[in-house]
């Protein structure tokens, strides 16, 4: 039985400073949730505050219509995965499984069965016996989960639990976690400072910065359509080209200039004048021989890696700009000092306001 | 920063209510068994001798009288000297142990916390008879033409400070030394820097922290012992034997002069302990070792050599121990031993003693008790619910680390023989200063063990469904367990053998195996002296292998 999430107005003060600052949104029942955003940013510590480890200082949690405010953390049945796993390091491997378990006083056989059962999940069935120092990271890390999801709990949370995982194992146990909690259908609120990762894991992510939810989409749109600079940014590589904005006419069509040299007409959200921040991701930005009447810059740097080319390119302004170009068979590596032109698709740029707070395409 | 947690919702209720109360609780029993007394000793000092009117005389003639004064100037001299021997034994040797592989490192070990844990005061006597005036090193060495002065006086008190103290350093460098991740010191040969030269610069610096706060110990233990130059002192008066005679003296002691005179000891001590703590102890390196340093391989004849020398050391700093052991079993014809064996001092005991040893073991029981229950909610209180008043509770805690023991009893005494609560002459009072004095033991060790503990397992044991309460007791109690162990087993030996505030708080009633060995030697009773001593060392070897052998460390560590 799971439940969905509600955070109603949420704030959680450190002394005068709020780590988490008016959260409001809604995680729903069954779904993957990440919180992602830069360490500082109040994600475990909102975290927290679902579990009963923090107390909630303004506003509501709620599983489905309960308020949980006061409900105490050993009481508000949810699994937990912690960042360094806090396995029970005097309890052997079925014995921190079942630990939940005889909380709940559950009947010994069924323990058995139910922790035989979270071990197969997590492909650890072999290490029942193992004391947990002798179990590698990766291993520590799925009896973690299997502790968690032993007790059927209602909520599920995460908090970066693949941090301390080499890339490879990390890869390997997302798409565990990702089968299991999809298998389960249970309410997941997962904690992560990488992009990536929680591009490929989560259903939605919310993205912090400085305790403010900055925007909640699904990862497409998280990084396709960037609510604001800070998150352009943060989601993947961007490119930030200054330009300059003039209306034309009263509507919402407006011109762009990019580097003095490069116009478009271009219907915004809304009407604006004066300087933007453009953002490009590399691999949206085509090369293309010198050509007059385009934006014009010089190859610096070329990188092989593989599937693609990431070149360096210093534009006529001194800007540096990253662009990744698919390594097509017969396409010729660009060498340094090249003169290149800079080709950028209107459909998949962002504008942004001077300060890069807001997205006016 | 540290913010707490407002008590707002109930979430909490339950767990700050437990906790806060444990805090109250432990402020209260302090106030009234430390503050309280402390108090009254300092407003006795200020106090004349006819107990009336308000007064700095008491302080003015201690720095005017050099009847006073001159323990002051010798008591600093004992400290500074011996301080600086037992550095200079203890150092070295705990390079050598660590270092290099000599031989029978577990023995040398229990040989030198054993030398540390000896019975106070009989050790003192053990070295009269080996270099006093008629001592048989002294004849022996006589015999054979070597004339050494006799023991008594300054160097002789330094001489036994130094053996029986330089443990201290040799445990805390030890311990030290070994937790020097072997890379840095290869980063300094790989920079060229080898030898003599590595030492000073690399590993004696990182060091330094831990043989400040080795030494500390030996200044303060050093300025708190007096059975030591009582016995050996003869002209060379140092403080607390003057706080002693003064307290205790036959014709009237003056209570208010031994309260100025102890309010003074504790004033000198608390100024060594702000001077290391803000001047050395301040560049505190945390170390751990990821790959310990090597134990370097010694050509067999250095590897032989580097064992003489250390076993010797020890040997020395034990041979009093010895000593008493042996001479608890020869036949006594008075106060002198005869060349024959005999078990008559262990009859004597039995007959005349058996109450103090019950009483050692009865009141270090009950007091070990209660050190290990308060041992582990006050350590938890301290390290996890960190708060201004808890803070207050840590330093009230570890405040009586540098009161000597002499000036605990006095100052108990002077609270508890008068006014709303009297314990005087009673147990309670011996229990009492017990565990003020070596609850600091317990505590400190089971704080070190908390802060390996990772809260997060805490929370996960709550989070699955364990309260907060439960998860105290299951789990983290549990994970505890060592650190407390291990502090309390210091706690337990130092207690046994604590003798310097039992004799000023016993009556014929309470008195325990460490006053009965002070008494018998004044009486002139050495035989029973030395087999009362012997049980002692005994009952500490025996605490020592359990604790060794249940935890699989090698030795209690400081
Ligand atoms: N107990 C506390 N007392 C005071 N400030 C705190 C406390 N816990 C967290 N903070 C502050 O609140 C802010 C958010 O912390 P939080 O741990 O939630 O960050 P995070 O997003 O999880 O970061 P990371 O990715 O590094 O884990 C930080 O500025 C942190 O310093
Ligand atoms: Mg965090």
């Amino acid at each position: 039985m799971s439940y969905s999430v509600q955070f109603t107005n949420v704030v959680k003060k450190f002394g005068d400073y709020k780590a988490v600052n008016n959260a409001n949104f809604t995680v729903n029942k069954g779904e993957f949730f990440t919180l992602l955003g830069p360490s500082g940013c109040g994600k475990t510590t909102l975290l927290r505050m679902v579990a009963g480890f923090n107390e909630i200082d303004e506003g509501e949690i709620r599983f489905d219509e309960k308020v949980i405010n006061f409900t105490p953390a050993h009481k508000r049945n949810i699994g937990m995965v912690f960042q360094n796993y806090a396995i029970f390091p005097h309890l052997s491997v079925y014995k921190n499984v079942a630990y939940g378990l005889k909380a709940r006083k559950v009947p010994e056989k069924e323990i058995q069965k139910r922790v035989e059962e979270a071990l197969q999940m997590v492909r650890m069935e072999e290490f029942r016996d193992r004391q947990p120092a002798q179990l590698s990271g990766g291993q520590q890390q799925r009896i973690a989960l299997a502790r968690a999801i032993v007790i059927h709990p209602d909520v599920l949370l995460m908090d970066e639990p693949l941090s301390n995982l080499d890339a490879k194992l990390r890869v390997e146990m997302r798409s565990i976690i990702k089968k299991l909690q999809k298998d389960l259908g249970i309410t997941t609120i997962y904690v992560t400072h990488d992009q990536e990762e929680a591009l490929a894991i989560s259903d939605r992510i919310a993205v912090m910065k400085k305790g403010v939810i900055q925007q909640i989409d699904v990862p497409e749109i998280i990084y396709k359509k960037p609510a604001n600079a800070f998150i352009a940014n943060f989601i993947g590589t961007s490119n930030f080209i200054p330009g300059t904005i003039v209306p034309m006419g009263n509507g919402l069509q407006h011109q762009l200039t990019l580097l003095d040299k490069w116009t478009i007409e271009i219907n915004l959200l809304k009407s604006y004048e004066g300087e933007v921040m453009v953002s490009v991701r590399p691999e949206q930005i085509e090369l293309q021989q010198p050509q007059k009447e385009s934006i014009q810059g010089k190859v610096i740097l070329a990188t092989f890696l593989g599937d693609f080319i990431n070149y360096e390119i210093e534009l006529e302004n001194k800007q540096i700009i990253q662009v990744n170009e698919y390594a097509k068979a017969g396409a010729k590596l660009r060498s340094e000092g090249d003169w290149v032109s800079v080709i950028l698709d209107p459909y998949k740029m962002n504008i942004y306001d001077e300060k890069g707070k807001e997205a006016l395409l | 920063m540290i913010v707490n947690e407002k008590k707002k919702s109930p979430v909490f209720h339950h767990m700050m209510d437990f906790w806060n109360i444990i805090t109250i609780i432990s402020l209260i029993i302090l106030t009234i068994t430390l503050l309280y007394p402390f108090s009254s000793l300092i407003l006795k000092s200020f106090i004349d001798k006819t107990g009336e009117s308000f007064t700095v005389k008491n302080y003015i003639n201690f720095f005017k009288l050099p009847y006073y004064f001159s323990t002051l100037k010798h008591s600093l001299v004992v400290c500074l000297l011996s301080t600086f021997f037992a550095t200079l034994v203890g150092l070295p040797m705990a390079y050598i142990s660590t270092r290099f592989n000599i031989y029978g490192k577990k023995i040398l070990n229990l040989m030198v916390i054993l030398s540390l844990m000896s019975p106070p005061f009989i050790g003192a006597y053990a070295w009269i008879l080996m270099l006093g005036r008629n001592g048989f090193l002294t004849r022996a060495l006589e015999s054979i033409g070597l004339r050494v002065p006799p023991i008594y006086g300054l160097k002789g008190i330094v001489l036994v400070f130094t053996l029986k103290f330089f443990p201290y350093i040799y445990l805390y460098v030890s311990g030290a030394l070994q937790s020097i991740d072997s890379s840095l010191e290869e980063a300094a040969e790989n920079l060229g820097v080898s030898g003599f030269k590595k030492i000073m610069t690399v590993t004696f610096p990182l060091i330094l922290p831990t043989i400040s706060a080795g030494a500390l110990m030996v200044f303060m233990t050093s300025l708190a012992d007096f059975g030591t130059p009582m016995l050996i002192g003869e002209g060379y008066k140092v403080l607390p034997v003057l706080v002693y005679e003064e307290f205790m003296s036959e014709i009237g002691g003056n209570v208010s002069m031994a309260s100025t005179l102890s309010v003074i000891i504790v004033l000198c001590s608390l100024t060594v302990l702000f001077i290391q703590k803000k001047i050395i102890a301040k560049k505190n390196y945390t170390m751990s070792a990821l790959r310990p340093p090597k134990v370097k391989e010694l050509t067999l004849g250095k590897r032989i050599l580097a064992t003489v020398f250390c076993f010797l050391v020890a040997l020395i700093a034990m041979s009093q121990q010895i000593v008493v052991i042996v001479t608890s079993f020869l036949k006594t014809s008075g106060p002198l031993f005869l060349k024959e064996f005999s078990l008559e001092s262990y009859r004597l005991v039995r007959h005349r003693l058996s109450h103090n040893i019950s009483n050692t073991f009865a009141f270090s029981t009950i007091a070990i008790i209660i050190m290990i229950i308060a041992g582990m909610l006050l350590s938890y209180v301290i390290v996890r619910k960190r708060t201004k008043i808890t803070g207050i509770l840590d330093m009230l805690i570890m405040f009586p680390y540098v009161i000597p023991g002499a000036v605990l009893g006095i100052t108990l005494l002077v609270a508890f023989n008068q006014g709303p609560i009297i314990l005087s002459g009673t147990a309670v009072i011996m229990i009492l200063s017990y565990v003020i004095r070596k609850l600091p033991y317990t505590i400190r060790s089971s704080t070190a063990i908390l802060y390996q503990i990772d809260p997060s397992i805490e929370e996960a044991s709550i989070n699955l469904g364990v309260s907060p309460m439960k998860t105290f007791f299951k789990t983290t109690a549990r994970l505890m367990a060592p650190g407390i162990f291990s502090g309390a087993t210091l706690s337990w030996i130092t207690t046994i053998n604590e003798l310097s505030s039992s004799i000023i708080l016993y009556t014929g009633r309470t008195a325990t195996i460490s006053v009965a060995i002070y008494t018998e030697v004044i009486r002139a009773s050495f035989g029973t002296a030395a087999a009362l001593a012997s049980i002692l060392t005994l009952t500490t070897v025996i605490s020592i292998l359990i604790f060794n052998k249940i935890s699989g460390s090698q030795g209690v560590s400081l």
